[in-house]
């Protein structure tokens, strides 16, 4: 019953995808879309549109969803804890820092330039709140990850602030950026993120039946075999280069992370093995849908994605919260 | 005690009491010991404030002019422009460290804050929005940060409301409604002209410029009732902090207790917020410093205010004075002193093997 | 010195959501006795004292204490008069155990009252009769299972009252802790007339030292009196589904079940 569900929520991704080709500002016909995709010639006006427009931005919604839906499970897994969203180990805090950095002390202006800083800013700041984390008898145990990575996150936080309030013209494209776009992405972004999705989604995948073990406490998983140490590593580093990725693509989108694996799990239940492909498959669903609203509502211009996911992202969130007898992991 | 093995006296009920007598008042000495040491770091800084700036003043004369004497010009320096802001930066601390100790003990989850819950989103959106839709500014920003912040507490605890109220789901629904109101905040920011955006920012950011008397007293009214009605309320803590089951067992009143210190702790948090802006991560990292340092007192709330304090009032020295020609906003610096210390406290304690 | 307080059940209907667990049960726990609750698992007999303990509001019916709706007493005046462990308590983080036990004291504690000499009196007596008095100053957390149990039948036993409700309270105990704590319980009623009802899960221990049992299944009582009068190879059965042969205990004459499965049974001669 579950995998029907899941076909069905992929016919449902195929929907949203399509959806996010056929609408927009400006008028698109059918044919055109359907080969401005597969065989486009750049000179018919819309098919270009679905070229340099419409594609780019599908599949940086389909890129940017699989890689938080999956990192968002992963790292509620890993910590256990309901609350941690992807950006938990730092990861947006640390893009952030070096993104800014970039801007402002380097003077990259394009996206295409600076994102990869971010990328590596994500890295080192999960490396960071890992490291400091895992220090002691115990290892990285839940509470001591959770606290360290949003320490961490706050001194990279004051550290971007201070750079941006001392730099206008850097903060008025950070301000962008930070809001969470789907928009402006050459196609050579997507394809260099697609690789680190591609690895950073298979390790997630495959951790279903660790992350359940790590469920049961710490005692239990290690009764069954599993090697703590490894989980952890493992999955931290899923989640970076999904979240690293993600925030690549798309600019820091946390609440997609946080809230899209407690909607998988009222359906599926607690099976991570579940709970991952559902996820994966619903996250880049929600942010294609979210990206269209965000699209129609302001028309000619856009509501950014990361506004519109989270604006209207919460209400059914908090429906679902309310629904759940047992609001807990 | 079932034979074989006890070679020594059951000690009497009676020396049992006098030792667990002892045992009490030895922890309450050290409770009282750190609370000393916070509250001297908290007159320090207030001290430090006073004497340093662009007129540095010896510490004889700040305090001769604190009781009356002095010329007009110290008096202006150290009554009108230092003592009110270094005042208001103790206040607020003191306001967010309390306030995050409440709800990090009544949620039991080490990343519960205002912030977290939606509080600080509140009020935040509140904020900017008044001021960039209506031009408020001023005391009435302050005042709708505040209505803001009261609001969202509100309405996240309603949200969460299903015959009596369960700590994960309260927290979750918070994180919702924070996140509503933070994109309505990045919104905004994304369709105001730079500048604009850029004081939003500074706000946003938690900072005490500019602040004076006009700002002092009402946060200090509001704290003067907020605080000993919540440490009342505390009294009811150490049986919350068991659980619903074992809490009504032993005749808490849960649900009404929970009301309060919540209600306390939010309007806290709201007041804090509305005089200095969002500086919520001292919310966040004052209540697991006070509790490192004194582990086994359980929520340790004096400590956790007291820490805050200390906290505001360095990192408001901090910013206004580290970096010549530059201001940095409070919450900036609370983030970058708090956030590595807290760090520090985590991995010495986990060296020596304590656990998180 | 008995115990004048009574608790009882009137046609009590319990559940969680629309699941129904208990229906339209009477009962009425002998003041001054120790009752012991057994049945099989998910047979209610949590939820039952969970319900006296007015821990579960009822779906029918009421409980009474002292003849008044339990539910309509102010909660700090029921917790003076009757205390409750439940199962699997919840203790907060870096908690020291004298202080976890000092907790079994806030009912008589009211807003501006300070600690006195008769709560440190309680407090002590309490970690003296569970024995972890040294444990004063541990952490709740460092200690084994069985230690932590003892320190939270400590905080019941501290609340001093004269009605105690304790659910499962041996389950992470050794023998010989177990029998600690029941010898306990037992000169608790004997001394100053405690009324208490335990729910246990070892047969042979709740009918040694209950004076009156209750064998419950599928949320009915089935049977209820002092030990030796219900406890038969039948009635185990019915309960249980459990083979047995029904013996007097050799050390207290009170009836031992001894449990016949598929192995290790000597076949009659």
């Amino acid at each position: 019953m579950l995998g029907t569900g899941l076909a069905l929520l992929a016919l449902l991704l195929v929907a949203a995808t399509g959806l996010s080709l056929v609408v927009g500002s400006g008028h698109v016909a059918l044919h055109d879309v359907v080969d401005g995709v597969f065989t486009p010639d750049r000179s018919v006006r819309g098919q270009l549109v679905i070229q340099e427009v419409r594609l780019p931005r599908t599949l940086a919604g389909l890129l940017a969803g699989v890689a938080l839906g999956l990192a968002g499970t992963v790292i509620q897994g890993l910590t256990r804890n309901p609350l941690a969203d992807p950006g938990l180990l730092g990861v947006n805090a640390g893009a952030a820092v070096f993104v800014v950095f970039a801007i402002s002390v380097l003077s990259l202006t394009e996206p295409g330039q600076y994102i990869w800083f971010g990328f590596l800013g994500a890295c080192l700041a999960t490396v960071l709140v890992y490291g400091i984390g895992s220090l002691g008898r115990e290892g990285a145990t839940p509470v001591k990850l959770a606290l360290a990575g949003a320490a961490t996150t706050a001194v990279l936080s004051s550290m971007t602030s201070a750079m941006l309030l001392t730099d206008s013209q850097t903060f008025d494209q950070f301000r962008f950026w930070q809001v969470g776009a789907l928009g402006g992405r050459d196609i050579d972004v997507l394809r260099q993120a697609l690789p680190f999705v591609v690895v950073g989604g298979l390790l997630a995948n495959a951790m279903g039946p660790r992350l359940n073990g790590l469920a049961l406490g710490d005692d239990v998983a290690r009764g069954l075999g599993q090697r703590l140490s490894t989980t952890r590593v493992l999955g931290a580093a899923s989640v970076v280069l999904l979240c690293g990725a993600a925030t690549a693509v798309a600019g820091p989108l946390g609440f997609v992370g946080l809230a899209v694996p407690h909607a998988a799990r009222l359906v599926t239940g607690p099976d991570y093995r579940w709970i991952l492909p559902y996820s994966a498959l619903l996250a880049p669903t929600l942010l294609l849908l979210a990206d269209v609203v965000g699209r129609v509502v302001a028309r000619p211009g856009e509501l950014q994605v990361g506004v519109v996911t989270a604006a209207l992202g919460c209400v059914p969130f908090i429906l679902l919260v309310r629904r759940s007898a047992r609001a807990a992991l | 005690m079932n034979g074989l093995d006890t070679m020594a006296e059951q000690p009497t009920a009676a020396e049992a009491a006098a030792r667990l007598g002892r045992l009490r008042r030895h922890r309450r000495r050290g409770f009282g010991a750190v609370c000393l040491v916070l509250l001297l770091a908290v007159l320090t800084a207030l001290l430090v404030s006073l004497c340093t700036g662009d007129i540095a003043l010896p510490v004889g004369d700040v305090w001769d002019t604190l009781l009356g004497g002095g010329d007009a010009g110290s008096r202006f320096v150290v009554v009108e422009l230092r003592l009110p802001r270094a005042l208001l930066a103790l206040l607020v601390g003191f306001a967010f460290g309390l306030s995050g100790a409440v709800f990090q003990a009544l949620l039991r989850n080490p990343l519960a804050s205002p912030d977290v819950i939606g509080v600080s989103s509140g009020a935040a959106a509140a904020a900017v929005l008044a001021s960039m839709v209506y031009g408020v500014s001023g005391i009435a920003l302050s005042g709708t940060a505040l209505v803001g912040a009261l609001a969202a507490g509100a309405g996240v605890y309603l949200l969460a409301w299903r015959r009596g109220i369960n700590g994960q789901r309260l927290v979750l629904i918070g994180v919702g409604v924070g996140t509503g109101l933070s994109s309505i905040v990045s919104y905004l920011m994304t369709r105001s002209e730079v500048t604009e955006a850029q004081s939003a920012f500074v706000w946003l950011a938690g900072s005490l410029n500019g602040r004076s008397w006009p700002q002092f007293w009402p946060l200090f009214g509001a704290v003067v009732v907020l605080a000993p009605l919540t440490l009342l309320g505390s009294r009811a803590l150490p049986a919350l902090q068991l659980g619903d089951g074992t809490a009504a067992g032993l005749g808490a009143r849960v649900e009404r207790d929970r009301l309060v210190l919540l209600g306390c702790a939010t309007a806290l948090a709201g007041v804090a917020t509305a005089a200095a802006g969002p500086v919520g991560f001292v919310a966040f990292v004052s209540p697991p410093i006070a509790r490192r340092l004194l582990p086994g007192h359980g929520a340790a709330l004096l400590p956790a205010a007291l820490t805050g304090s200390a906290l505001v009032g360095l990192a408001d020295l901090a910013g206004q004075h580290a970096l010549p020609h530059t201001q940095l906003p409070v919450g900036l610096v609370t983030g970058v002193v708090g956030a590595p210390y807290l760090l520090w406290l985590l991995a010495r304690a986990n060296r020596v093997g304590q656990g998180g | 010195m008995t115990s004048s307080h009574t608790l009882q059940a009137r046609q009590l209907s319990l559940g969680y959501g629309e699941r129904e667990i208990v229906s339209r049960l009477d009962l009425a726990l002998p003041p001054g006795r120790i009752t012991v609750v057994v049945g099989p698992n998910a047979c209610g007999k949590s939820t039952l004292l969970r319900a006296l303990a007015r821990l579960l509001p009822p779906l029918a019916g009421s409980v009474l204490l002292d003849g008044c709706d339990i539910h309509r007493t102010p909660t700090k005046e029921v917790a003076a008069t009757l205390g409750v462990l439940p199962q699997s308590p919840v203790a907060p983080d870096a908690i020291v155990v004298a202080d976890l036990v000092g907790r079994g004291r806030y009912p008589h504690q009211g807003w501006f009252r300070r600690w006195t000499r008769a709560d440190d009196e309680a407090v002590a007596a309490a970690m003296l009769a569970t024995d972890v008095l040294d444990l004063a100053d541990r952490s709740v957390d460092e200690l084994s299972g069985g230690q932590r149990q003892r320190v939270w039948i400590a905080m019941a036993l501290a609340q001093e009252t004269d009605v105690l409700l304790l659910d499962e309270p041996t389950t992470y105990l050794d023998i010989s802790h177990q029998l600690d704590v029941l010898d306990l319980l037992t000169d608790l009623n004997r001394a100053r007339g405690v009324t208490l009802a335990l729910v246990l899960h070892d047969l042979n221990l709740a009918c040694r030292y209950a004076d009156h049992l209750i064998a419950m299944k599928a949320g009915r009582i089935v049977a209820e009196g002092p030990p030796g009068d219900i406890v038969t190879a039948s009635l185990v059965h019915e309960v249980f589904g459990l083979r047995s042969a029904v013996i007097p205990d050799p050390a207290s004459g009170t009836p031992m079940v001894v449990p016949l499965g598929r192995h290790h049974v000597t076949p009659p001669a």
